[in-house]
């Protein structure tokens, strides 16, 4: 059991970790654009690539903090009767519902890996003046995909726990 | 099968599995999926990576978590503090008064903060003793907090007004510029509102004896702290109005002026900048995997040709463009009462639009109409989002009974706001032409 929570613990500090250095992606949104706003203002002279660089790091930052949202249980719920339920009603509720969970995920993570893939091997460029490789930005969508479906089983491992124990997952 | 029926079968079970309790995001995708899968095969669950895609392409709602961590500074930076200062010692002769200055700051704090919340939060500590000492009724304290706090979602710059325009393939400038004069419009009925109501029956809000107000003196200094928050809210809805910067360069310079006005304070610390940015990116990481199980769920109905159904639905009724329009919102009010604003939104919109659009209304109007549905939503019970925001911050003496009854006037000016909105539209649609030119 003791090792079991271990492992758990690891796959959620992933998703976790993850999310704690994307955020760092908003400060950097602003001095990239206060950067190219100052050079188009004060210079004439702005930058052609600051725009797009943006606009690229926009899908990483909200990508990567899914699994954060798994984990802490933020994603909003439309919450009638859910909030009233027991932790351990709650957990088995969980249960059934996460296989579609992990059907939905579970079917495009494949897909944006094998897209990520082609997009690899091809060498593809955006289409723009500046024309960046796309593979590093694009690699946000699997990666950030297949750490939701492993925050997903890290949890699917401890509603298992507490809907068959009653206890929760620490235990107590 | 029909396509009728497959059309009602899925919005039913996305239904029936969101009332479980799944999480919306993964429920919209999820329910598409299966819809997919069973309907096309394997090959078509392709179409839930295309709308992942397709999500992470709409780069224009980066300004949104900048827009979210400049409120956050702001907020940190106890600019509402000093302006309830200067509000209330204007605002003291007045009936009623505290309670005006409350939807004055809270108007204030719409313009600089693009969460509903900070104005709740911050109103409810600040003002509420303030009002409660003075001998102000319950109802009075705490419905102008949540009226005020309200306009959040109206008054430039408002994440959902972004996220309308994005969908609605409008210019976000429009739709802040377009949510302008409705949101001022707003506190204005709602001061009115108070005033009248506390000259008439002055026990409900005592008016502050005359010893305890500020002098002129303290009146012209504490004007000082308006000059902060203008200069931002100039700054960063001024310079969108005026066609100077794009909307992510507007955030970005609000996000400077959120740090050094936090700066000033002296309240700039590594831990604060750590909890206000982890804060703003999960808000938008939040909002944006709704949009992507929305996106997936929009493909599979898109495919299905249940647009076009609707859509004939709808227009066939027998009930002309302004049936069909009251129809839509009583549409908004009825999910709002189990959906956030950002769900019904991703659902809805992609399927009315196109429907307003036949109509003759005006894209930017509707949306504002959308947004006071929100509001209006948001204020009453079951899923009363700002009341149960209140009901967090309120002395135990104040119950949750008590804070139903204050929200009752404020929901009916917001009604009579939003009938006023439907027979002018031009309240609306002023402003943007006026700035931006075109319809």
């Amino acid at each position: 059991m003791d090792k079991l929570r271990k492992a758990v613990w690891f796959m959620d500090s992933l998703g976790m970790g993850a999310a704690k250095c994307v955020k760092w992606l908003i400060l950097i949104f602003v001095f990239i654009t206060l950067f190219d706003v100052g050079l188009r203002y004060f210079f004439q002279a702005p930058t052609l690539w600051a725009r797009e660089l943006v606009a690229l790091l926009f899908g990483p930052m909200w990508m990567l903090t899914g699994a954060y949202l798994l984990i802490t249980d933020e994603q909003v719920r439309m919450d009638l009767v859910f909030h009233r339920f027991s932790a351990r009603k709650k957990a088995i509720f969980d249960l059934i519902t996460f296989t579609l969970f992990f059907f939905y995920f579970g079917a495009i993570v494949f897909y944006s890996w094998q897209d990520w893939w082609i997009c690899l091997i091809n060498n593809e460029h955006t289409r723009s003046v500046w024309r960046p490789v796309l593979w590093p930005f694009k690699l946000a969508i699997p990666v950030g995909i297949t750490l939701l479906l492993i925050a997903g089983i890290a949890k699917y491992i401890r509603d298992l726990y507490v809907a068959i124990t009653g206890r929760d997952w620490n235990g107590n | 099968m029909g396509i009728e029926l497959i059309t009602l079968l899925l919005f039913g079970s996305m239904l029936l599995l969101l009332l479980t309790g799944f999480p919306i995001s993964y429920g919209l995708g999820a329910v598409a999926m299966v819809f997919s899968l069973w309907l096309w095969g394997p090959e078509s669950l392709f179409m839930g990576y295309l709308a992942a895609v397709g999500t992470v392409n709409y780069t224009v709602l980066v300004c949104i978590p900048m827009f979210v961590f400049m409120g956050m500074m702001l907020y940190y930076s106890g600019i509402a503090d000093d302006l309830y200062d200067t509000f209330q010692n204007w605002l003291a002769p007045v009936p009623g008064g505290l309670a005006s200055a409350t939807v004055g700051v809270c108007t204030m704090i719409a313009a600089l903060v693009s969460s509903e919340a900070a104005g709740t939060l911050t109103m409810g500590r600040i003002a509420l003793p303030l009002m409660r000492k003075r001998g102000y009724q319950k109802e009075i304290a705490t419905g102008c907090i949540q009226a005020g706090a309200a306009l959040g979602f109206l008054v430039p710059p408002s994440c959902i007004a972004i996220l309308y325009a994005v969908i609605a393939k409008e210019s976000i400038g429009r739709l802040f510029l377009g949510g302008a004069i409705p949101g001022l419009m707003l506190a204005s009925m709602y001061i009115i509102y108070i005033t009248v109501r506390c000259y008439l029956q002055p026990h409900i809000a005592p008016p502050v004896p005359k010893e305890e107000r500020a002098s002129w003196d303290k009146k012209i200094k504490s004007l000082r702290h308006l000059i902060m928050p203008c200069a931002i809210i100039f700054s960063v809805i001024g310079t969108i109005m005026l066609g100077l910067t794009t909307p992510v360069e507007s955030a970005a310079i609000g996000v400077l002026g959120g740090l050094i006005a936090v700066g000033i304070k002296g309240r700039l610390n590594l831990a604060l900048i750590n909890n206000a940015l982890m804060d703003s990116a999960k808000l938008t990481s939040i909002m944006m995997w709704i949009f992507m199980g929305a996106m997936t769920f929009g493909q599979i109905y898109d495919a299905l040709g249940a647009k076009e159904i609707i859509h004939t639905v709808t227009t066939a009724l027998p009930l002309g463009p302004w049936g069909v329009l009251i129809m839509i919102q009583c549409t908004f009010f009825i999910l709002g009462m189990f959906m956030d604003d950002t769900a019904i939104l991703f659902i809805t919109m992609p399927i009315y639009i196109p429907i307003i659009d036949e109509l003759g209304f005006n894209p930017t109007w509707f949306g504002v109409l959308y947004i006071i549905n929100m509001q209006m939503a948001y204020m009453t019970p079951p899923f009363g989002y700002c009341l149960m925001l209140i009901k967090g911050v309120v002395p135990p003496d104040i119950s949750m009974a008590d804070i139903y009854r204050s929200v009752v006037p404020f929901v009916i000016i917001q009604g009579v706001a939003l009938a006023l909105i439907m027979l002018f539209p031009e309240l609306v649609l002023w402003l943007p032409r006026v700035m931006l030119g075109g319809g």
